[in-house]
């Protein structure tokens, strides 16, 4: 199923254990606070991480773009769902917009006044053409917010630990709310042909959003206990629960290296 | 080997008819929302369901297909006489490319002819947001 050997996974875990939190142990800490002086290697992989999410959700504080979700919403209990989705995601924007203050400086308008310069991975430069894209979007790439957000729950960073939880559950609310958007839409053979083909789309975006396997920087998020998993350890994870789920739809997941561009 | 930006844009700009397979009727379904699109960018659309169902050779075949059936797809805008072969967002398929580059079929692959119309000929951003 994967390039990935099992061994090369055991050699992926045994290095996380070693790593995590090792420089934390160096120093004698467990954790940074939001008053506390951060050593310039943590504050720099702090502000990418944080950044990274200001791309993606502090974004929609300056950008409209889910406004177009309510046209293609068919219901008007789609479009309540997809309103209360959209709040959730202003809401951690937001989030990460003071957290970004806080440690680096204050973004403003002009700072996503470039679109093409937003750093936001890949899969945001998808089209979403229809309410079968939304669905997919949704069940994918948040069940892989709601991993990562998982994932950081002891992050060393605490003002990150105390709003991860709550991210987390609301990324697996997204999720379920997509999936079961997905389940209808499958109801139907017409349906169920559309989710096939954008699948190919929406499946191969989502695994690269973990990124790459053999990436040096997991490495340093592990030594600061900004992160606890390696990126080819959720992407797993992440695997071994969605898939099951597509299948029961009577999708074909597809192969785990297709069109992959993060391998 | 798939088109590049410049080699789309091109094509975007010469070609006139688009054929679309499989298309969809209902306008929920990307392949109805599309072409809609290109109707009104000027392009002369044929929704249909199987290319045994064109009159004459499109400029291009738009294909809502699989990688699966993206080769017999490109053998089968090459039978019709098309200038490219056209597979959506999501879908690539080396075997189709090696198809096209043997039938001397231009080919495109993972994009999105709206995208690419809105971005290449109009100039607009390529972003579209989604949330995580």
């Amino acid at each position: 199923m994967t390039m990935v050997s099992d061994a090369k996974l055991g050699e992926l875990a045994a290095r996380r254990e070693e790593r995590y939190c090792s420089k934390l142990r160096e120093m004698g800490v467990d954790h940074f606070d939001e008053r506390g002086e951060l050593p310039d290697e943590y504050r720099q992989l702090l502000r990418e991480l944080v950044r990274v999410q200001v791309d993606v959700e502090g974004v929609l504080l300056f950008h409209d773009w889910i406004r177009p979700w309510l046209d293609v919403a068919p219901t008007p209990r789609d479009r309540m769902r997809i309103g209360r989705l959209h709040a959730e995601e202003l809401v951690h924007g937001y989030q990460f917009l003071k957290m970004y203050k806080s440690i680096d400086h204050e973004l403003t308008a002009e700072d996503f006044a470039d679109e093409e310069a937003r750093k936001a991975q890949y899969i945001f430069n998808y089209a979403f053409d229809t309410w079968v894209d939304i669905a997919l979007l949704n069940t994918l790439a948040d069940r892989m917010g709601a991993f990562v957000f998982a994932d950081m729950e002891e992050c060393s960073y605490l003002p990150w630990r105390r709003i991860t939880g709550r991210i987390a559950k609301d990324e697996r609310g997204h999720t379920a709310l997509g999936f079961g958007n997905l389940r209808e839409i499958c109801e139907t053979e017409e349906g169920r042909a559309e989710a096939q083909q954008l699948l190919y789309k929406w499946y191969p975006a989502s695994l690269d959003m973990f990124g790459r396997t053999d990436s040096d920087r997991q490495w340093d998020y592990l030594d600061w206990g900004l992160k606890k998993s390696t990126n080819e350890e959720l992407r797993r994870s992440f695997v071994a629960q969605v898939d099951p789920l597509i299948e029961s739809l009577g999708l074909e997941v597809p192969p785990y290296e297709y069109n992959r561009r993060f391998l | 080997m798939a088109l590049d930006d410049d080699e789309v844009r091109e094509l975007l700009t010469v070609a006139r008819s688009v054929a679309i397979v499989p298309a969809s009727s209902n306008p929920r379904m990307s392949s109805h929302r599309i072409g809609t699109y290109l109707t009104d960018a000027g392009y002369e659309v044929h929704p249909l369901a199987t290319l045994d169902e064109l009159a004459d050779p499109p400029d291009i075949v738009y294909g809502f297909v699989g990688p699966g059936d993206a080769p017999v797809l490109a053998e089968q805008a090459a039978d019709a006489g098309a200038r490219a072969v056209w597979l959506h967002e999501g879908i690539v398929s080396p075997a189709a490319e090696r198809v096209a580059e043997r039938r001397g079929v231009a080919i495109v692959v993972d994009r999105s002819m709206e995208v690419e119309h809105k971005v290449l000929l109009r100039g607009e951003q390529r972003v579209y947001f989604m949330p995580m």
